[in-house]
């Protein structure tokens, strides 16, 4: 089995954690704890009949990406970059944070999700996506389970596209 | 760092230390099993029973003997039957004739997990509302 580690990276409050534990155990929590360190775990998908296991890491938030430690990203394949949609604080340092993470793993695939989708309008999220300086891949939900799935298999199918055999 | 000197720093932070051994598939050669117990584990590659290390362990072996050492701190899953907070460190080393072993050392932290969490999520909490 291809085994492709992941981080999953932001600022904190934006809903990394439940993301990680919607995709995993298919649960979801109203209540914020915020994550010290790093928290592991995997679940196997299947892409174009290729079973992937998805390793991946929640990283506990910070509000720029230089201050998280740089060791957690040797070996990832892929990196969810989430911000919230409710709040516009997370996504002030978009361009700075996607800058410093190509940096930090040039070959690798950023995915840049805007989490919290039920928490905004259809309007609100056309307004958002206009003023931000670079596109979000994903609006989710963790809260309604809205595309948290489709995310990790249309990475997972990025992931083999770009390198199929590691 | 040597392993007395991880001692040492956990000793001065009222820690526990826990140093193993491995070889270049994951099967443990030695242990301190002060943190946890090793004995069910020895007949399986780490890779087999902890996520942390089956995600990172293709990192480690590609590690050379120059290379400097790996620290992840506040790791809080190094293996799939333990909870609490961990910082973990790696380094290629050579023992006996074989130069393809990988020194663990864990500094267990667990202790300190309640005050830390209290105190990161009253902080977030309060970035949240726009207060700091």
């Amino acid at each position: 089995m291809i085994s492709k580690k992941v981080i999953l990276t932001g600022s904190f409050g934006v809903g990394k954690t439940s993301l990680f534990n919607r995709f995993i155990n298919q649960q979801f929590s109203d209540k914020y704890l915020t994550t010290i360190g790093v928290k592991v775990n995997n679940k196997v998908i299947k892409v174009d009949d290729e079973n992937i296991s998805m390793m991946i890491w929640d990283i506990a938030g910070e509000v720029t990406q230089d201050k998280v430690p740089t060791s957690y990203f040797l070996g990832a394949s892929g990196i969810i970059y989430v911000m919230d949609l409710s709040r516009p604080l997370t996504f002030n340092n978009l361009e700075t944070d996607i800058q410093f993470l190509k940096d930090l793993l040039p070959f690798g695939t950023i995915v840049i999700v805007a989490n919290k989708r039920d928490l905004v309008t259809d309007e609100q999220l056309e307004n958002i996506r206009q003023e931000l300086s670079l596109p979000f891949d994903y609006a989710t939900s963790a809260k309604t389970g809205e595309n948290v799935d489709e995310l990790f298999y249309e990475l997972g199918k990025r992931l083999l596209q770009k390198n199929p055999n590691v | 760092m040597s392993n007395s000197q991880y001692q040492n720093q956990a000793s001065q932070k009222n820690t526990t230390h826990q140093q193993i051994l491995m070889d270049w598939q994951g099967y443990i050669l030695e242990s301190t099993d002060t943190v946890f117990s090793t004995l069910q584990l020895k007949h399986r590659p780490a890779t087999e029973w902890s996520h942390f290390l089956e995600s990172f362990f293709p990192v480690l072996q590609s590690l050379e003997l120059s290379s400097p050492e790996i620290f992840l701190p506040r790791i809080g899953s190094v293996t799939n039957f333990l909870e609490g907070i961990y910082d973990c460190s790696f380094m290629r080393v050579e023992w006996g004739d074989n130069d393809r072993i990988i020194v663990w050392n864990i500094i267990d932290y667990t202790v300190d997990l309640p005050r830390i969490q209290q105190a990161q999520q009253k902080f977030n909490e309060m970035r949240i509302r726009g207060r700091v």
